[in-house]
């Protein structure tokens, strides 16, 4: 039953420069009807209960921005400085001094640990491998073997072409949901698509909107319908995920670390960008393979962007020289947003906040996910 | 002498249109641009766009896009990314580009539109979006990334979109600005979010808006044309008109700015914002005025 009907009529090619300078050529132009709310499974959230993992984490509403002039200079990602951030933030949050006492609040040496990066950049503008080191040498140095260490996300493809490989990250799994083999086929030699095995139908976010794709898509997708399945990924191969987005805009919003977890871990989006990305940024993550296993939040802020995003734009990079650190998603995205939006407007990009651009915070706050409301995070900022 | 250099021109000339209707796109091959070595290429069609940018696609869907061609490439230690974005006309290959493109320190001259920046030079010609990015954000870096794009815009029949008349306003003219076109949800969200609030009724628009923004004058003009008359009464009823229905000027002042309605038709108009304190506001209003009205 469809609650939300769109209705989308092309302008035939050639024919808005017409359009615009010839009023009666505008009845070729669609209308639309009054947007309702579409309706999605987040009512079945109540059915799981939480646990002693569950977002918003051990350290609610609480979030410690690192900074650094000298984290990046010409270009170049300071590794040595870069690891001196990451480290300073999390004995900032967790109040432990020792490093690997406070690794180890997270994380155990039993557990297979899913470090969630963001490639889509390639290599312009993706989760930094200065970063990613960063995090992969404190959890050795807390006594996490290399070989429970993996960097995943969506789209394997992607991991590599962002030189998240076998020879830059030697002894760490790298593993995505939608994959090719080595001749380039999405494809194996029964016709199925490799990420097909790579999703778990028990896990689904449902909506009420559906899209068709065609050939060349569906790799990217996976399946058509109204559902969206978990990667088994998230479900099944790893125990816990450190989320290490980019702090990057989406629009008017931004793509922190509800937006690179939600996206990042389903299947079937082409459907949900448009018209529910606040709700999917919001309600994925509040579905047990992410509300459960997402410990900890490291915004990589040393380059980001500030318009463009989430694709990358090189025109609107700018060296943030920031490291956000916390367990609340939600409080660490609401802190990035500021940080975004204060650029924004610095740039006269926008001028003052969007109604829409928090949305997807009020809506995850909503769900227990953590704090939005800025009057009651805590925020600890570090000069290193 | 002359005459072979002609003739080889007009060969190559000839060889780049057909490699052109061809591919439906320009070519680039290796040694094009100093030291230029094609890595890898690949084209995306229609919404397999997401498998390249995810959900950056759905603002180039919006505007109606056709096909691109991604090619990786590297010259001298540089990596470049060439992205050539095929709309599906002239007016949406414009509008990429004005949302694309912001504050641009300019530089040396390509097309009439282009934005040229330390890691990427962007430019709309046609039915094409050109992005060349680099990783470097050095001169050399720059100037490769130049000679990439000359190469690609000398390939595209120059065919720009028709701006609305108004725009030709001479008072409206010499107060420069960049324009942008908008369509969409995702075009007004990420070109021009100022006025998300006043288009958040409307999906199915087109609107060129010229932004002016200098020490003395702060104002945005639009020709707007709607989708549905229920869009046209959404939009005004925004920005905080009864209706879009009188004909001729309508016109509020409050909180520190102005702002004017031109009805055009029940689904078009020329609309006004501004600052108020701008001494030659009055002037501007009586030019769209007598254009409106003549």
């Amino acid at each position: 039953m469809a609650t939300r009907r769109t209705f989308v009529k092309s302008i035939a090619a050639g024919s808005l420069g017409a359009a615009v300078l010839t009023p009666s050529v505008n009845t070729v132009l669609a209308g639309i009807l009054p947007e309702e709310k579409t309706r999605t499974n987040a009512a079945d959230l109540t059915k799981y209960p939480r646990t002693e993992h569950s977002m918003p984490g051990k350290f609610p509403g609480r979030v410690v921005q690192v900074r650094s002039e000298k984290c990046i200079a010409d270009n170049v990602f300071n590794r040595g400085e870069i690891d001196r951030m990451v480290r300073e933030g999390i004995v900032k949050l967790t109040g432990e001094e020792d490093p690997g006492k406070a690794w180890r609040m997270f994380v155990s040496p039993s557990d297979v640990i899913g470090l969630k990066v963001n490639p889509i950049g390639g290599t312009l503008l993706s989760t930094s491998h200065e970063i990613v080191h960063a995090v992969i040498a404190q959890l050795e140095a807390a006594g996490i073997p290399r070989k429970q260490i993996v960097i995943w996300d969506r789209r394997e493809f992607e991991l590599h072409e962002a030189g998240f490989t076998e020879a830059n990250f030697p002894g760490i799994t790298i593993t995505g949901t939608e994959r090719k083999d080595a001749a380039g086929s999405f494809y194996d030699a029964a016709g199925k698509l490799y990420g097909e095995a790579m999703i778990d139908k028990q896990w689904s976010y449902w909506a009420d909107v559906e899209q068709s794709y065609d050939a060349e898509t569906i790799p990217y997708m996976i399946n058509e319908g109204k559902h969206s399945y978990f990667s088994r990924i998230c479900t099944q191969q790893v125990d816990k995920i450190i989320n290490i987005p980019i702090l990057k805009n989406a629009g008017s919003s931004v793509t922190l670390c509800l937006k690179n977890l939600a996206y990042g871990s389903i299947s079937n989006t082409g459907r949900l960008h448009k018209t529910l990305w606040s709700e999917t940024s919001a309600e994925v993550c509040a579905f047990p393979p992410l509300r459960d296993k997402v410990v900890l939040n490291i915004v990589d802020g040393i380059r980001g962007c500030y318009n463009g995003g989430p694709g990358a734009n090189p025109q609107f990079f700018t060296d943030y020289k920031t490291v956000l650190v916390g367990t609340d998603p939600v409080a660490v995205d609401r802190i990035g947003y500021d940080i975004v939006l204060k650029k924004r407007i610095a740039e006269n990009i926008q001028k003052e906040e969007s109604p829409k651009g928090k949305k997807f915070l009020e809506l995850a706050q909503a769900l227990g996910l953590g704090v939005a409301d800025p009057a009651k995070i805590t925020l600890e900022s570090v000069t290193v | 002498m002359n005459r072979l250099i002609l003739h080889a021109a007009a060969a190559f000339h000839l060889c780049c249109s057909i490699a052109l209707a061809q591919s439906g796109f320009p070519v680039l091959s290796d040694g094009e641009a100093p030291g230029l070595h094609i890595l890898h290429e690949k084209t995306y069609d229609g919404t397999s766009l997401w498998g390249y940018i995810n959900g950056g696609a759905d603002v180039y869907l919006e505007y109606g896009f056709s096909q691109l061609l991604a090619r990786k490439a590297e010259a001298d230690g540089i990596k470049f990314q060439i992205d050539l974005y095929r709309m599906q006309n002239p007016a949406s290959a414009f509008g990429i580009f004005s949302i694309s493109a912001a504050t641009c320190p300019g530089g040396d001259s390509l097309d009439a539109h282009h934005c040229i920046s330390r890691y990427q030079v962007q430019a709309a010609r046609g039915d094409f979006y050109v992005s060349v990015a680099n990783d470097k954000g050095t001169p050399e870096a720059g100037r490769i990334g130049m000679t990439i794009v000359r190469r690609l815009l000398s390939q595209i029949g120059p065919s720009d979109p028709m701006l609305p008349p108004v725009f030709g306003i001479p008072s409206l003219r010499a107060l420069g600005g960049s324009m942008k076109f908008m369509k969409g949800r995702l075009g007004i969200e990420n070109g021009f979010p100022a006025w998300e609030g006043l288009f958040s009724g409307c999906d199915t628009y087109a609107a060129h808006i010229l932004p002016v923004r200098s020490d003395t004058v702060e104002l945005s003009l639009a020709h707007i044309a709607f989708g549905s008359v229920r869009e046209a009464d959404s939009f005004s009823s925004a920005a905080g008109f009864q209706n879009f229905r009188p004909a001729g000027v309508q016109r509020r002042e409050t909180e520190g700015a102005i702002r004017c309605l031109w009805r055009l038709s029940d689904t078009e108009c020329v609309y006004l914002e501004a600052g108020t304190g701008y001494d030659r506001m009055d002037a501007i209003v009586s030019a769209v005025d007598a254009f409106v009205t003549r």
